[in-house]
């Protein structure tokens, strides 16, 4: 048995190891110490998922039933997968635009690598918004820090945007607090289902505002795009992969495990918001002329597909749009990544001025029609079974809303647009000389390729790890 | 089982893994495994002959569903797996003719991993399986028609063939997603025996999107537009994907499906688009200029002949159809490509080269043009029929127009190309030949397994009045062609002016293209008035900034003073909540 609080470990001593390697000048370089933080946590978080986890618990308050509570329940495992793995995979492209010694970066990234996986972790609702508010202000000083010339302003949007969210979540706790006199998941789950689910609607529609703006769905997307596009690559990747996860979890344990009788009211409504979402998300992009604003509303199509799962309510849907999520969460960071890659290489992500990169860069090309294919929902790839899933789950709820898979053909239309302009025809861009991916950048983008693979041919690794039944 | 498939995606990954450019090993290796699958699917069709075996493998599990995938060994599906292994032999032999310029890892890489896709689409029991293969098939048609990606029709072309069949994609995924919702099984057998379970409605659905599946990946109307534009991909590609194998699949899914369809009553339908495309592919095929593009329109043509069959309740006649047309097919495809890498150029009229008219050229490429034909007793005539077992007197007159257009079309191309006489040498290329050669015997002699095909599928045929009428109009379009197309220099006989006149306001693709961009302007529209959104939400930023900025005369503005009151506000507060535990 590994206890969950070992997760942090690791991070929490790399945090120290920085300080120290800065205030003693020890010159190690800040980035192994990174390094071996994380793979500390992906190698104990290994042995845990073979030996079986146990859970922490340390009471900060009594009264109001704060602590730091530690378990799994049965839709965390999936999401600490990414949280645990997904940072080391984005974390080397920082070499695109963040200066070479930088321990402050190093530092806040181990920051929210350990809040992220603690707040996946935490089974007290109060635990899990200190650390999700940890991640996100950590989040936002990094893209004002790092990013490029706008990036103040879009910080603030994040800032703003996701404060409002956090408000309207707090409340949702502070309310459930009120009704139950807990804020543990365990002790909250079995007063809250014996309720009337109507008197749970107020509750349950905080949430859901919140998880809309954090996903992000039309019409609460506007912090999106500029975050997305001024973060430096390592960020936009961290945004993409893991954030705007963050609501939707919050949301899948109201729906699966606190009120599951109240989301009948939401679902259909919330489901023609997400298709309406994947549409305007699929237009969005299919306008785009900018690489990175393509996949950056191609994230938000996607996460509008898997908020279409999880409304649905019924279990296909909900592991449908979980493995979605997961599964998106690999592939959209590979995809930020090979962009950071290609402005790193030709100054620039606009399609208009590439061309014909194939030839000139054949590794890119082949991980970059990965990344495409694997988007579009090619069988092989993770994300055909998720959105194969959610559309299903989708179907049971109710026939009709299996129309947004029209939207991936929008989306194929996008995305081979993309590859026509960047791979095919002539050579244009006005760098000649170019770098194909060196060693580095090969594993980097291999590994993310061969998760996607793994997820897609073995789909049970993820959908036998979820445990709808109870926390 | 697993086997038969596992050894084609065994060549591809070896191929992308090991194996280096510009070394002949890629060809070797991918022959090779094409070779060892054809003996496989051989051997098993004999080891399962008149069985009826199914292999199932349990993928994962969700709820109370199983999502089971299975193969299937009998009579029809292996029967494929060998005339598709088959053709992809022989198809491949000749690449190490037709390709020895080119980029062979890639090549094989991507021709073996569409001979995975497609042994595994036909042995597959399992819709979702089906699904799969027939999606791998779409990206590796995908990959091969933008082989040569930096010129620009190849680039657009692959482009639009995978839209216009990621349609077909899209519906095939939904109607599986119907038929799974409401028999909670893949399983083809089982949904076939289960039908009266499902409601009505629900059946008409799968089956129209069924439907628009098997045209979108048939290039039938109105998905045709792809196929002519595919032709961009090299010959051996067109030869295999786009004419006798993956385009069929289409009609196999639909053969396999047809007591659904059947309950459905979509085949009228069904009866009334494979008219329309017979009518407009054969008319184009007879616009055309190009050798590729008249084969890929006659091509169109003959895959709606199929669908014609599948929709007179003749699906067996669709099948025996099916494996003939690709023998044929791949025949003239194969003399296509030869004469483009001979001679250098796809247009008839400039194919003038005295080496041409040599037996050698011309009698496969009669033999190919007389099936195509349906002209006694080449293989076509014996399709026809198999074909038109089930026609009612309607539709036998509309065939025997569509007998002599096709027939019209195919001698337009033979005399225009093959009326010079041969004197002058040719290079011979043995592995360019063999193939052709097989090919030529099976097109003249390979009609007769007609009368042996019953033994294998129980499949209804009729040598009656009307095939007497059909083979004697095939023949009239073939000295109609005569008389107008030999021996005379014009580029368009009077019929082709005629015809072209006629349908000069035939601009299908280009309505096909205004839809697409259509969609393009209406994602310019959301694009901008996302912008206008952004900006007004900044605009609202700045506002309430503004409103804001007396009261902010309190605080200094400054975002990190605000972090660090935010910060000792947190701190405050746990020291409270800490304090509190110590007073309760």
């Amino acid at each position: 048995m590994v206890d969950l609080v070992y997760l942090l470990v690791p991070g929490i001593l790399g945090i120290l190891a920085l300080y120290l390697n800065k205030a003693a000048n020890l010159r190690i370089r800040a980035s192994w110490i990174s390094y071996a933080a994380m793979i500390a946590t992906v190698l104990i978080f290994v042995s845990g998922v073979i030996t079986g986890f146990s859970g922490f618990s340390l009471v900060i308050s009594r009264a109001i039933d704060f602590s730091i509570l530690f378990a799994l329940n049965g839709i965390s495992l999936p999401f600490l997968l990414l949280a645990v793995l997904l940072p080391i995979l984005i974390f080397p492209s920082r070499r695109y635009d963040i200066p070479e010694e930088n321990t402050l970066f190093d530092t806040m990234f181990l920051l929210v690598y350990i809040s992220l996986i603690s707040m996946f972790m935490s089974s007290n609702l109060l635990g899990l918004f200190m650390f999700m508010e940890i991640a996100l202000l950590s989040a936002f000083a990094m893209i004002f820090l790092w990013g490029n010339r706008n990036s103040f302003s879009s910080a603030m949007k994040f800032l703003i945007f996701t404060q409002i969210s956090s408000m309207l979540i707090l409340t949702s706790f502070l309310m459930i607090f009120l009704y139950t006199g807990s804020f543990s998941l365990y002790a909250m789950q079995s007063i809250l289902r014996s309720m009337n689910p109507a008197y749970l609607i107020p509750i349950f529609s905080l949430v859901l505002i919140s998880a809309l703006i954090k996903f992000p769905v039309f019409p609460l997307h506007e912090w999106m795009p500029d975050a997305y596009f001024d973060s430096p690559t390592s960020i936009t990747s961290m945004l993409s992969g893991l954030f705007s996860k963050l609501g939707g979890y919050v949301l899948l344990l109201f729906i699966v495990f606190l009120m599951p009788r109240t989301v009948s009211y939401f679902s259909t409504p919330v489901m023609v918001l997400a298709a309406v979402s994947a549409f305007y998300a699929a237009f969005v992009a299919l306008s785009q002329r900018n690489l990175k604003m393509m996949f950056s509303y191609s994230s938000m199509l996607y996460m509008s597909v898997a908020l279409l799962g999880m409304m649905s309510n019924n279990p296909i849907g909900i592991d449908g749009s979980i493995f979605l999520m997961v599964s998106y969460g690999f592939i959209s960071p590979m995809a930020f990544t090979l962009t950071g890659y290609l402005k790193s290489q030709t100054s620039t992500d606009d399609m208009s001025a590439l061309g014909g990169l194939m030839r000139k860069l054949p590794l890119f090309s082949l991980f970059f029609v990965i990344a495409v294919f694997s988007s579009i929902g090619v069988p092989g790839f993770s994300n055909f079974i998720g959105e194969f899933l959610v559309f299903l789950g989708a179907f049971k709820y109710n026939p009709v809303f299996v129309a947004p898979i029209l939207s991936l053909i929008i989306a194929t239309a996008y995305y081979l647009y993309s590859i026509k302009r960047v791979l095919f025809e002539r050579f244009t861009s006005a760098v000649k000389k170019l770098h194909d991916l060196d060693a580095a950048e090969t594993i980097q983008m291999g590994v993310f390729s061969s998760i996607i693979i793994l997820l897609g041919v073995l789909p049970y690794i993820i959908i036998n790890s979820i445990n709808l039944g109870g926390i | 089982m697993i086997y038969l498939i596992l050894l084609p995606m065994i060549a591809a990954l070896f191929l992308i893994a090991f194996v280096r450019e510009r070394t002949i090993r890629s060809s070797y290796t991918a022959i090779s495994m094409a070779f060892l699958s054809f003996i496989t699917s051989a051997a098993m069709f004999y080891a399962y002959f008149s069985d009826n075996l199914i292999e199932n493998y349990s993928w994962f599990k969700i709820g109370g569903y199983s999502f089971q995938i299975s193969l299937i060994a009998n009579n029809l599906h292996l029967l494929m797996a060998v005339v598709v292994s088959f053709i992809s032999l022989l198809i491949l032999i000749f690449s190490i003719f037709y390709m020895r310029r080119e980029k062979q890892k890639r090549y094989y890489f991507e021709m073996s991993l569409f001979i995975f896709a497609m042994l595994g689409l036909v042995i597959s029991d399992s819709l979702i399986l089906f699904y799969i293969f027939w999606e791998l098939m779409s990206i590796s048609s995908y990959l091969l028609i933008s082989f040569r990606y930096d010129k620009k029709p190849a680039s657009d072309a692959a482009k639009k063939a995978l839209i216009l069949t990621k349609i077909g994609d899209v519906s095939l995924l939904t109607a599986i997603i119907i038929l799974f919702a409401n028999t909670g099984t893949f399983s083809i057998t089982s949904i076939l025996s289960s039908l009266s379970t499902i409601p009505q409605i629900y059946v008409i659905s799968a089956s129209i999107l069924f439907v628009i599946a098997a045209l979108s990946k048939s290039a039938q109307f109105p998905f045709y537009v792809w196929l002519p534009d595919a032709m961009e991909a090299p010959t051996t590609v067109s030869a295999l994907l786009h004419s006798a194998t993956m385009v069929a699949s289409g009609v196999f899914l639909l053969v396999v499906l047809s007591p659904l369809l059947q309950a459905s009553g979509i085949f009228p339908y069904l009866l009334t688009v494979s008219l329309i495309t017979i009518f407009i592919s054969s008319l184009l095929a007879l616009d055309s200029v190009d050798t590729k593009r008249i084969l890929a329109y006659s091509t169109i043509d003959s895959l709606a002949f199929m669908f014609l069959a599948v929709a007179t309740l003749n699906a067996d006649g669709a099948l025996f159809y099916l494996i003939m047309h690709a023998v044929f097919k791949s025949l003239l495809f194969l003399l296509a490509g030869e004469l483009l890498i001979l001679f250098g150029t796809r247009n008839i009229f400039r194919l003038r080269a005295d080496r041409i008219g040599k037996p050698i050229f011309y009698i496969p490429a009669f033999i190919g043009l007389a099936s195509l034909a349906g002209i006694p007793p080449f293989l076509g005539f014996f399709a026809h029929a198999a074909l038109s077992y089930n026609f009612s007197i309607g539709v036998e007159l509309l065939f025997s127009i569509a007998t002599f257009l096709t027939s019209l079309f195919s001698f337009r191309l033979f005399f225009t190309v093959y009326r010079y006489k041969g004197t002058g040498r040719v290079r011979e290329d043995i592995t360019a030949k063999i193939p052709i050669i097989i090919l030529s015997v099976l097109s003249v002699a390979g009609g007769f397994s007609l009368f042996a095909f019953n033994s294998i599928i129980p499949i209804s045929y009729s040598f009656g009045l009307f095939l007497l009428f059909d083979s004697i109009v095939a023949l009239l379009g073939m000295s109609a062609a005569y008389y107008l197309y030999f021996n005379r220099n014009v580029s368009y006989a009077w019929l082709g002016r005629r015809l072209k006149s006629v349908f000069r306001g035939w601009t299908y693709d280009r309505v096909l293209t205004t839809i697409g961009l259509a969609f393009t302007r209406f994602g310019d529209m959301v694009g901008s008035f996302e912008n206008t959104l952004r900006i007004l939400v900044d605009k609202l930023g700045s506002l309430s900034l503004s409103l804001s900025y007396h009261s902010r005369r309190l605080q200094n503005g400054d975002l990190s003073s605000y972090m660090v009151i935010f910060i000792i506000g947190v701190i405050l507060l746990m020291i409270l909540l800490l304090g509190s535990v110590k007073l309760w």
